[in-house]
């Protein structure tokens, strides 16, 4: 009987360690987030997140994303906006506070998880990586120019104006807004 | 007639083509039509309290499928809560249960599968076209129902030298554990004996011949053609895209139309099949025995 005690302990304990670890937030807690107000002297960037590569290969689409409602009609998931740019904010910070701010679902691999040392951003608003053709995936650009790092690992500075880009060609398919087309890059 | 007397080319065409269909879509009605009926047969195959054991068995497995889904899949439209950041989707959480249903669906053909096709038939089958292939089938199949029994025979001679008799449940589980690892290693080595026995036998020194006695008949010609037919039917139907079904990101909507509803009924009407056949052959029985 003794051991049998024991060992419930054990599992108790057990139980406990894993609960202590786990966070449970509602919904509109998560959503909740603090974005800076934007003042005379903050830094800002500029930020969008766009998928209209998907309307012109849209027979490779994934039937399931073909649904009503699911991608916008004109590509446009989030059009340009400012927002206050923190101290040491890396593109990734900067997406990841402003898709929770406009409630767009982001799915992402953490930086300890791969072997690039940075975050890998999956799937936006339901379109991931593979969602459109084998080469699709999602990429980003600043001041126009592919970054050449992760986006966990690129510091932003002011002004900096960031697109967020789906490409379903490994970026041949996609220009920027800023002018130029866009080779390779991943992010 | 009942697909345990009919001739095996027969219930091989029917399970493997019930398998492929059970896979075909990921379609909910699909799935739980498999599981209802798939799960009447087995009450019928196997009675009402080996089928209550294997729900015992089967339910924890259903909700540990279907609780693991959400944890790792975060995709899907309407979030439910956040863990650790991580949305806990209400798509997320319908697909587990519906891998639930079809794993278990699945599980419930393989069970049918094996009582139906014992190993005769399956080396009546393939003997000729594959012999050790057929041979290493059947011995694979046997090696749960026999492990089942060495452990039962070695855990019932523990218990009467007195092995369970701790009052702990620690103790009787550990016991258990030392039983369960020397069962193990005498399968093993059982294994081994059986493959030198049947070298030394003369297994596959020349070509062997087999007898059985299975004959193809004219109600097995109409079985098999009709288990063709309506999968010819549903695979239609399947490739004209009625079946198609999606959960991420948005469950697709169930629709109940004039095609949806003839193919869910051929389905319903093929599974049906065993069941019904079952059923009458119970039913002959009773009324041969009242006549005695």
């Amino acid at each position: 009987m003794k051991k049998d005690i024991l060992i419930i302990c054990l599992i108790l304990l057990l139980v406990i360690f894993v609960a202590n670890g786990t966070e449970i937030q509602s919904v509109e807690e998560y959503y909740l987030t603090h974005i800076d107000d934007i003042k005379e002297d903050s830094e800002t960037v500029f930020i969008s997140i766009r998928c209209d590569s998907v309307l012109s290969h849209y027979d490779m689409l994934d039937p399931s994303l073909k649904k009503d409602g699911v991608l916008p009609a004109d590509g446009m998931i989030l059009p340009k906006n400012e927002y206050v740019l923190r101290e040491g904010d890396t593109v990734f910070d900067i997406l990841s506070r402003v898709t929770r701010h406009n409630r767009i679902q982001m799915e992402y691999q953490g930086a300890d998880k791969n072997g690039f040392g940075s975050v890998h951003v999956e799937g936006i608003n339901y379109l991931y990586s593979f969602s459109c053709g084998p080469l699709s995936g999602w990429t980003y650009t600043v001041n126009g120019k592919t970054a050449g790092v992760g986006c966990s690992l690129y510091e932003l500075s002011d002004g900096d104006v960031i697109e967020w880009i789906y490409t379903c060609e490994l970026g041949e398919d996609i220009a920027s807004s800023e002018g130029e087309s866009i080779g390779g890059g991943g992010s | 007639m009942n697909l345990k007397t009919a001739h095996p080319f027969t219930a091989l065409v029917f399970f493997t083509l019930a398998g492929i269909l059970s896979m075909l879509t990921k379609d909910p009605i699909f799935s739980l039509t498999a599981l209802i009926f798939v799960m009447l047969y087995s009450l019928l195959l196997f009675g009402i309290r080996e089928w209550l054991s294997d729900i015992a068995f089967y339910l924890p497995l259903f909700l540990m499928i279907s609780v693991i889904n959400p944890m790792f899949s975060h995709n899907g439209m309407t979030p439910l809560f956040f863990l650790n950041g991580n949305p806990v989707t209400l798509e997320a959480v319908i697909y587990g249960v519906f891998i639930g249903v079809f794993v278990i669906a699945i599980l419930y053909l393989c069970k049918c599968f094996t009582e139906i096709m014992t190993g005769d038939k399956i080396l009546f089958l393939l003997g000729n076209i594959a012999p050790k292939i057929a041979l290493m089938i059947s011995m694979i199949l046997r090696f749960v129902p026999l492990f089942k029994e060495r452990y039962k025979k070695a855990s019932d001679a523990q218990k009467a030298l007195g092995v369970y008799s701790s009052e702990s449940r620690t103790d009787r589980l550990k016991c258990a554990a030392e039983v369960f690892s020397a069962v193990i290693s005498q399968s093993l080595e059982r294994s081994v004996e059986v493959s030198a026995s049947m070298r030394s036998r003369g297994y596959g020194a020349g070509k062997r011949s087999s007898y059985s006695l299975f004959r193809f008949t004219r109600a097995d010609a109409l079985l098999t053609s009709a288990c063709i037919l309506i999968f010819a039917l549903i695979f239609i139907s399947y490739l004209f895209g009625v079946l198609s079904f999606d959960f991420y990101p948005r469950i697709s909507d169930l629709s109940f139309d004039l095609p949806h509803i003839l193919t869910y009924g051929a389905y319903a009407v093929f599974m049906l099949i065993p069941v019904a056949l079952e059923i009458k052959e119970n039913l002959k029985w009773k009324y041969l025995i009242s006549k005695i």
